[in-house]
């Protein structure tokens, strides 16, 4: 229904002072949310990072930035991003973002890799996002 | 895959086709021995990256220097002058015997024939040891011309006009990217670069000096330096010599197979088969080398994959300013969405064909291209979003429902 709480729970999530206001008031445009909500008529999702078990970017990355670990988890490692956006020409989900704050870096969801459960599923009022692992069906 | 009696595999090439082949045959088979053959001291860097003045020594290289040993690889830094039948002889007399061989030699740049072409203060610029003696010469110079307004042209022009030199780049086509961009885009791509070096159009050199260039017509260019960066083709010589079926790159099949038994190649240095045109060509890109490595690896370790094809696209910065193209963006045709945002200064084209987009350019904003990527690679039909696809937030909710990932799927409510 596009109230738009992943958004905001996922950018406080990737904030420094990890604090609503404060991450609001003074770290705007700094680490932008790592997903996007769309829209169209009656229809809404939000979407992040699917972990390709085959994952273009991964391909893409002439960095080595982008890898796949051992859980298959999609990693990035902001130090070796060089902002090419070859990741972001082939994530057929558009879901990896430009980060241009600082250094130009790719941003993409990191399933919260310092808590338990990703920030954006424990916000969502409506149970409509969860995480799972299910790796057999992505593409 | 325990068996791995008399089975080694040997590599030659050490970029990405070459790391990505090593990728896939440790990801399934963890003792046969592999060996990589590489012309290149330093061994896993990134070659995109060499136009990048301050990078780290640790940013510079895609794989730290423990890959090789991480994934018992042996290293011989040499070079191949010949293939027989189960072996290949190395520059320094050495004979290495391998079970399969892939070739990922990757490419070579165009030298055209101009006069004081074999000048000293003229460089080509793929390789780390071109960026380090251009780093070298042009201390004390004051002014550079580059031959040739693509990809490694505007790259090259970025790393000169970075070490502080005067850049002139000359095109003998009427826009930059003429491979890749249209008229308009051309132009704005154009307008981008002359607010940081100068761009001459539609002219040639004819004549390098010590301290200048000539064009055609007669101008004259001041030039301490020259870049000639016209192109790069697939490097066939050691497959010509060895007598592997070639066209204008390594003829392969769709394993990565060459003509010659046991010998399969990837990467920069072959053809393959381009979707959006139904025939085999060069596809000289990163994540299509990355591909055929990946299935040439397995292939050679016996396990049947298949390269489905690709087709060309490139994510560019242009002294800041962003592009992607996708596909065959420079064809005109009737059926297109163009929209352009004058003040943004934000282009968009959507190329279609029979009701399915062969081509896109992206200048300016570039976000969320790799919908389109995912849409051109599944060649959908979305001709019934034809004005949907050059909208603000076209998103991938427009994707057709079947096409979508089922964990994607948006609920009405």
């Amino acid at each position: 229904m596009a109230c738009r709480l992943c958004e905001i729970a996922c950018f406080v999530a990737h904030s420094k002072s990890k604090k609503i206001i404060k991450a609001y008031k003074e770290e705007s445009g700094v680490g932008l949310p790592r997903l996007v909500i769309e829209q169209k008529g009656p229809l809404s999702f939000a979407i992040q990072c699917r972990n390709c078990k085959e994952a273009p970017c991964v391909s893409a990355c002439i960095t080595g930035a982008m890898k796949t670990d051992k859980s298959g988890r999609i990693t990035h490692d902001d130090k070796k991003c060089v902002g090419c956006w070859m990741c972001v020409m082939v994530c057929p989900f558009g879901v990896i973002l430009m980060d241009t704050s600082g250094k130009k870096v790719a941003a993409k969801c990191d399933l919260c890799s310092d808590r338990d459960m990703p920030a954006c599923v424990e916000a969502c009022p409506n149970e409509a996002l969860v995480c799972k692992e299910d790796r057999h069906k992505r593409i | 895959m325990k068996n791995n009696k008399n089975q080694n595999i040997v590599i030659i090439g050490g970029s990405v086709a070459a790391v990505s082949a090593i990728d896939s045959i440790r990801s399934k088979n963890s003792s046969v021995p592999v060996t990589i053959i590489t012309r290149e001291k330093e061994v896993c860097y990134s070659r995109p990256l060499i136009s990048y003045v301050d990078l780290k020594k640790e940013q510079f290289y895609y794989r730290d220097e423990k890959y090789f040993d991480k994934n018992k690889v042996d290293l011989i830094i040499d070079e191949v002058v010949s293939i027989n039948e189960n072996s290949v002889i190395l520059r320094s007399g050495k004979k290495i015997t391998y079970s399969k061989l892939i070739l990922a030699t990757g490419g070579v740049p165009v030298v055209p024939k101009i006069k004081g072409i074999d000048n000293k203060n003229v460089f080509t610029f793929t390789t780390y040891r071109d960026a380090c003696e251009i780093k070298k010469f042009v201390k004390n110079k004051k002014t550079a011309v580059i031959i040739g307004a693509g990809m490694i042209g505007i790259k090259a022009a970025e790393y000169l006009a970075a070490l502080g030199l005067e850049v002139t780049m000359v095109e003998l086509m009427a826009r930059p990217f003429a491979a890749v961009l249209d008229d308009k885009s051309g132009k704005i791509v154009a307008d981008e670069i002359r607010k940081h070096i100068k761009l001459i159009l539609k002219s040639g050199v004819v004549e390098i000096r010590e301290n200048s260039c000539l064009l055609k017509g007669g101008k004259k260019i001041k030039s301490d330096i020259v870049v000639c960066a016209v192109g790069v083709v697939p490097n066939i010589n050691l497959a010509v010599k060895s007598g592997i079926k070639t066209n204008r790159g390594v003829i392969v099949d769709s394993s990565m197979a060459t003509s010659m038994k046991n010998v399969y190649a990837a990467g920069d240095c072959t053809e393959s088969l381009d979707i959006l045109l139904n025939e085999n060509r060069p596809l000289p890109i990163w994540p299509i080398a990355h591909k055929h490595g990946s299935i040439a690896g397995l292939n050679a370790l016996g396990i049947n994959e298949k390269y489905e094809g690709g087709f060309v696209m490139n994510s560019v910065d242009i002294f800041g300013f962003p592009m992607i193209t996708l596909g065959l963006s420079s064809i005109t045709g009737d059926d297109s969405a163009v929209s352009y945002d004058e003040r943004k200064n934000e282009y968009k084209k959507i190329i279609m064909q029979d009701g399915k987009i062969v081509g896109v350019i992206l200048l300016g904003d570039i976000s969320r291209a790799g919908i389109y990527t995912g849409i051109i690679k599944d060649r959908l039909d979305v001709s019934n979003l034809k004005d949907d696809l050059i909208k603000d937030n076209f998103g991938y909710i427009y994707v057709p429902k079947g096409n979508m990932s089922p964990e994607v799927m948006p609920i009405e409510i």
